[in-house]
């Protein structure tokens, strides 16, 4: 009786130690990420803020920043970590012409992918998004697109692919789009 | 008085083991929970990486995040702020097409057609998730730069020697390899039934 009460109680500690690495796995993953951008992108430009501010990266090599973590070599990325708790922000995205594939993509802290736009979606080659907290009032914004945020922190990031990395035109081409695009708090 | 002084030692002693006694088995509760905790955690983790295998290419298609449970969750972190599939479909290779493990000392030739995506990339990459340096700055093969043969498929040889035609280069050090096929923009047909696709074979043709 005895034993079989410890090895309850075992089975009890093993279950929730499992759910609660589950539940918060995906949360330490994205603080993980959103770290390594407020950090490592913000010295890299000398931020004072590293939130609400568009990184642009360049193409990836073997070494530096995008070369681990089985990044892409054929992606530009432009990445920010976002806080919308105090104020919203505007995204505003420019789609380079004749690009291969481009796409802006917002997760929040639980690394929920919970909006998707790619460049056959959008109704025009420039447009702006409002990135708010649940329950802020959309009525203030009339031309742009809402898109409400489950938790007030997560993660912004828009690919561009290069289709051929030695084409110096296309390269230059896309990269001087993509430094059009960027984000801003609405007052 | 010895003896009462005795027997309370005694008493003193016995309440002392049964003490350590408790927190030795609280413990070893803790050690065999945390252990368990651990197996069924990686057990889940692994089980969440890959769950269609089509030759020697995995890949995980999670469900909706919006309907997902706790489960579909990891799925989605695991991929690290990766694209959905309707938008990306994430195909790794640790192994040829005859499931031997593949290996940077080895020469290796994938051969196909385009999967039906938008466009697609190959790209090799070392046992620590690396893109392989070398002098060419060669990463990947694409839809776009492939040189293709007269019916439109393709050869793309991996080798540490140079190759001709379509060639990317593997790394020098005995680190793991990896082979990742993005198809962006998937078609509705690959989305829905990527087992049923064909896909590019991984050849070994020789190693050192």
């Amino acid at each position: 009786m005895k034993l079989l009460r410890w090895l309850l109680l075992t089975c009890l500690l093993a279950i929730g130690l499992h759910l609660a690495f589950i539940w918060y796995f995906p949360a330490l993953m994205t603080k993980f990420i959103i770290n390594e951008i407020t950090s490592t992108l913000a010295k890299s430009e000398s931020m004072p803020s590293s939130w609400n501010y568009l990184f642009h990266n360049s193409l990836s090599e073997a070494t530096g920043l995008g070369s681990s973590g089985f990044g892409s070599p054929d992606i530009i990325y432009s990445l920010a970590a976002y806080d919308v708790s105090k104020e919203s922000v505007r995204i505003h995205c420019v789609i380079p012409k004749e690009i291969t594939y481009w796409s802006v993509s917002l997760y929040d802290m639980n690394a929920q992918n919970f909006f998707v736009e790619n460049d056959l979606t959008a109704h025009s080659s420039e447009f702006d998004l409002i990135l708010a907290a649940q329950g802020v009032d959309q009525k203030s914004y009339t031309s742009e697109r809402v898109i409400p945020s489950s938790t007030n922190k997560g993660m912004i990031f828009i690919r561009a692919v290069i289709s051929d990395r030695n084409n110096k035109d296309e390269l230059e081409r896309i990269t001087d789009a993509q430094k059009k695009s960027f984000i801003e708090p609405v007052l | 008085m010895l003896l009462t002084s005795q027997r309370r030692h005694a008493c003193r002693e016995r309440r002392l083991m049964s003490i350590i006694k408790t927190i030795g088995k609280i413990l070893l509760c803790l050690v065999l929970a945390i252990v368990l905790a651990s197996l069924a955690t990686w057990y889940s983790f692994s089980s969440a990486r890959s769950n269609i295998v089509i030759g020697p290419w995995n890949t995980t298609i999670r469900a909706d995040t919006q309907t997902g449970g706790i489960y579909n969750r990891l799925r989605t972190a695991d991929l690290g702020g990766a694209l959905r599939p309707s938008e990306a479909l994430y195909f790794t290779a640790n192994t040829d097409s005859d499931g031997e493990r593949l290996s940077h000392s080895c020469t290796y030739r994938i051969e196909g057609r385009d999967p039906d995506s938008r466009w697609w990339s190959i790209t090799p990459y070392t046992g620590y998730g690396s893109l392989i340096a070398n002098p060419h700055h060669l990463y990947s093969v694409s839809k776009t730069t492939v040189d293709r043969k007269s019916d439109g498929s393709w050869t793309v040889r991996l080798s540490r020697q140079e190759q001709p035609e379509n060639w990317l280069p593997l790394a020098t050090d005995d680190s793991a390899l990896t082979i990742i096929l993005r198809c962006y923009g998937p078609s509705s047909a690959l989305l829905d039934n990527p087992a049923a696709t064909r896909f590019p074979q991984i050849i070994l043709e020789d190693c050192q």
